[in-house]
């Protein structure tokens, strides 16, 4: 009996498999390709992205594949290595957001139900949350970046920060409803103490969706990123970074010289594209 | 900021729709009035102030409705349709004359039969009356510029009669920087009889009733119309004092984009724009319905202070090894797009009567120099420093990258730090930073003034902190001399000039064309060292 049932859904499986994986390839692929050139980036980069390496504003040409900014930097140089730059911040702006949110999501819905000073606390650090959420993003960032200071660190702190309300209340959401589950109960029951039913059922079972949203956190971040250095307020010039050079070329563009903001434009909607996509296709498949 | 704050695409689209807009109201008003001429100038937002001495202010409105006791005549420039300021000249504007005491102490002014806008006829007491307000009014900064040459107004101004006033001055050498001061903006000449009877307890010189109340002036226009950040309308006075101004009504309008404002002149929708980017100007100069000025030796220049009260610019020898990493042709052609110049490394004008550059010591690109000088200075693996830029000045944030470039094989590596438009001010003023880029434009250009400027004692504007008693000497002995225009005088202000530029304590890296294009539409624009168009010398050509 076993060995008759055993090969018919072996196949099957394999079948259903490929079609999913195949699937994966175009949001993979992209992905792969921004780690390699964020990773390769000095490598692949003809020119010192922070030299001046030609006259300004030069159009694309052999010489310079995506032309020279307004700065005569080149800027394929630019692109490349901002990659590194712009992935950085995502990634640590992610992980930050995730490992805080995740914290403070736990905390909250554990507590908010409760009375005394656990329970008052933790309604008051939703309550902040929520102030902290309606406040312009890019606001907060230029206060905070104006008091840290600028640099690559401050700037992932600063975009891992202005993320924390999100992750925190996805996790808060789902701790709210896995405390209803029958099997935290029965945990209760058989005598689990509140510091294991916290870390044996409620942190595995509620940080999924955190995990899954932290793609999208990334490439909200690196948008956010972006916008403060269109503003002229993330790293320092010529720091190569794909917001602030889109600032840097987009008087020239409505003059006509498009070529140092599109290629940046066009990098950073990539990103953000890939990684909103990764987190799509993780939120469809649960 | 402003330049990264910028939606090029979206300000460009409706720039153009508003240019058009008021250029059809322009044109309706033409086809209607036969005899009426208008100009439509288009601005960046630099603010509407509509008075000096309230702090920020628009120079070229308050040009349009005021007018100062003598002025620079205009000449014709090298450049066809080009006119320029004789900076060194001056002649009489609401004083029908003036003359000089034989010692050269006391110069005399015989007052004009001027009318205000508010229809009050120029008096000896307008005179006194607007520089006890200079010198009055907290918001003015009338008191630093015009110091050393005009320092108590009390006791140096003296009515003579209700059209002659004299004012005295400490030094004869200073006599002509004084024409000059009284030739600019700093002197605005106001109705008192205007102003005086809109004094309140709260606003004793009426400042604050003049930020609302524009036409108090002798100028050739009065504003009809306007709203902070967006137009103003000017219209001519028929009692102006040297006639009716040829163009009746000039409409300026505020389009903060300069890529949009040289787009919208491009398209034919504006007769004068201002504030173009040097890459903008070079553009349109290009186009052949265009004039875009050069002039011989334009005012405004580019200047990077290295900040002598700390490490590493109090050392002497970095600061000459600066001095050699600066590449001011590489930024001369790529920051300005060759719309710039650089005569020496002095900044006494070149054009100057009586200048004398003997001897002066030149700066030029040379990391080897600055290398060696940098381990004599007890820096063999060089050194990083920060230069410190105002987000809201792109072409020094572009100079700022390519000093960073070139300084690097010479041994310093250079972080550059953009910080806000008003935090600039704040800290170059206050002297915090180890070096910093700034845009200097100063409209006096006699020798004292230009020496005098950024080096002054205790002065704001002395960013670099230096102070040097040997410099100051050669100075004071330069304003002994009483024919300025000499070689005598050249060859002390030489003195002064030498030992400036031996101590490096900031260096001028280029002067810088005007950023403005003109319709061939229009005839009459002359560069003045304001750097604001007189609308009105401005006519329409046939």
């Amino acid at each position: 009996m076993t060995t008759a049932t055993t090969p018919p859904t072996a196949a099957p499986a394999t079948r259903r498999r490929l079609p999913g994986s195949a699937s994966m390839v175009p949001v993979v692929a992209p992905l792969v390709l921004l780690l390699l050139v964020a990773a390769l980036g000095p490598l692949l980069a003809p020119y010192s992205p922070i030299d001046v390496v030609a006259a300004p504003d030069q159009p694309p040409s052999t010489q310079h594949w995506f032309g020279t900014d307004i700065y005569g930097l080149d800027v394929f140089s630019r692109v490349i290595a901002a990659t590194r730059n712009d992935l950085v911040v995502g990634l640590v702006a992610a992980l930050l957001a995730t490992v805080i949110g995740v914290g403070v999501g736990l905390f909250t819905g554990t507590n908010e139900s409760r009375g005394g000073v656990p329970g008052s606390v933790a309604r008051g650090v939703t309550r902040g949350l929520d102030l902290f959420d309606a406040l312009p993003q890019i606001v907060v960032g230029l206060v905070l970046l104006a008091f840290f200071g600028r640099n690559l660190l401050t700037l992932s702190v600063v975009c891992g920060l202005l993320m924390v309300p999100t992750q925190a209340r996805v996790v808060r959401t789902e701790v709210l409803r896995v405390r209803r589950e029958a099997y935290l109960e029965s945990a209760r029951l058989s005598g689990e103490s509140e510091r294991g039913l916290l870390l044996r059922h409620m942190l595995p079972n509620s940080t999924w969706p955190a995990l899954e949203n932290a793609s999208y956190i990334f490439g909200v971040a690196v948008t956010v990123a972006a916008g403060l250095g269109f503003l002229g307020v993330g790293l320092p010039p010529p720091t190569p970074e794909w917001g602030a050079m889109i600032a840097d070329g987009a008087t020239a563009a409505s003059a006509g010289r498009w070529w140092s903001s599109l290629f940046p434009c066009l990098a950073l909607a990539v990103t953000v594209i890939a990684f909103s996509n990764l987190a799509h296709q993780y939120l469809r498949r649960r | 900021m402003v330049r990264r704050l910028a939606k090029p695409m979206a300000v460009a689209v409706a720039a153009a729709l508003l240019v058009s807009a008021c250029a059809e109201s322009a044109n309706t008003a033409d086809a209607s009035t036969d005899e009426e001429t208008s100009v439509t100038i288009l601005q960046a937002d630099i603010g509407m102030g509509l008075i000096k001495e309230a702090g920020a202010n628009n120079t070229e409105f308050l040009g349009a409705t005021q007018a100062t006791l003598v002025r620079k005549p205009y000449v014709e420039s090298g450049q066809d349709g080009v006119f320029e300021q004789d900076p060194f000249t001056y002649e009489g504007y609401l004083a029908e004359s003036y003359e000089v005491s034989d010692d050269g102490l006391v110069y005399t002014f015989h007052l004009s039969d001027a009318v205000s806008a508010a229809g009050n006829e120029l008096t000896a007491d307008d005179v006194l009356w607007s520089f006890e307000l200079k010198f009055g009014a907290d918001t003015s900064t009338a008191p630093g510029a015009m110091s050393p040459v005009i320092t108590d107004p009390a006791t140096q101004f003296t009515k003579i009669d209700d059209k002659t006033v004299s004012i005295t001055i400490a030094s004869p050498g200073l006599g002509t920087t004084l024409l000059s001061m009284l030739a600019d903006a700093l002197a605005f000449v106001y109705d008192s009889t205007e102003m005086q009877a809109n004094v309140s307890a709260d606003d004793p010189y009426a400042i604050a009733w003049a930020q609302e109340n524009p036409n108090y002036g002798f100028g050739p226009y009065e504003i009809t119309d306007w709203e902070v950040g967006s137009y103003a309308r000017f219209e001519a006075r028929d009692n102006w004092i040297l006639g009716t101004p040829e163009v009746d009504v000039v409409n300026v309008q505020v389009v903060p984009d300069a890529g949009s404002r040289a787009s919208t002149i491009r398209a034919g929708d504006a007769d004068i724009v201002e504030g173009l980017s040097p890459t903008d100007a070079a553009d349109l100069a290009s186009v052949d319905t265009l004039i875009v000025p050069t002039v011989s030796s334009p005012n405004t220049s580019q200047v990077l202070s290295l900040v002598t009260n700390k490490a590493p610019f109090d050392n002497l020898l970095v600061r000459q090894a600066m001095s050699r990493a600066i590449p001011f042709e590489d930024i001369i052609s790529n920051v300005y797009q060759d719309r710039a110049v650089r005569t020496g490394s002095g900044i006494v004008f070149t054009n100057t009567p009586g200048y004398d550059a003997a001897g002066l010591p030149e700066y030029e690109y040379d990391p080897e120099t600055a290398r060696a000088l940098l381990a004599e200075a007890g820096y063999p693996d060089g050194l990083s420093f920060t230069l410190t830029v105002s987000a809201a000045d792109a072409e020094s944030q572009a100079t700022a990258v390519q000093i960073q470039t070139a300084a690097r094989p010479a041994g310093f590596d250079v972080q550059i730090e953009t910080v806000p438009g008003a935090d600039f001010h704040t800290g170059r003023y206050a002297k915090i930073w180890q070096a910093l880029l700034s845009v200097q434009a100063p409209w006096a250009l006699t020798p004292i003034y230009t020496l005098n400027l950024l080096t002054g004692v205790d002065s704001q504007n002395n960013m670099s902190d230096w102070e040097d008693p040997e410099f100051y000497e050669a100075l004071a002995a330069s304003a002994e001399v009483i024919d300025q225009s000499s070689a005598e005088a050249g060859a002390a202000w030489n003195v002064a000039e030498t030992r400036l530029l031996e101590e490096v304590p900031f260096i001028q890296i280029a002067q810088v064309q005007p950023g403005i294009a003109i319709s061939e539409r229009i005839a009459g624009y002359a560069w003045r060292t304001d750097n604001t168009v007189d609308y009105a010398h401005l006519s329409i050509n046939e």
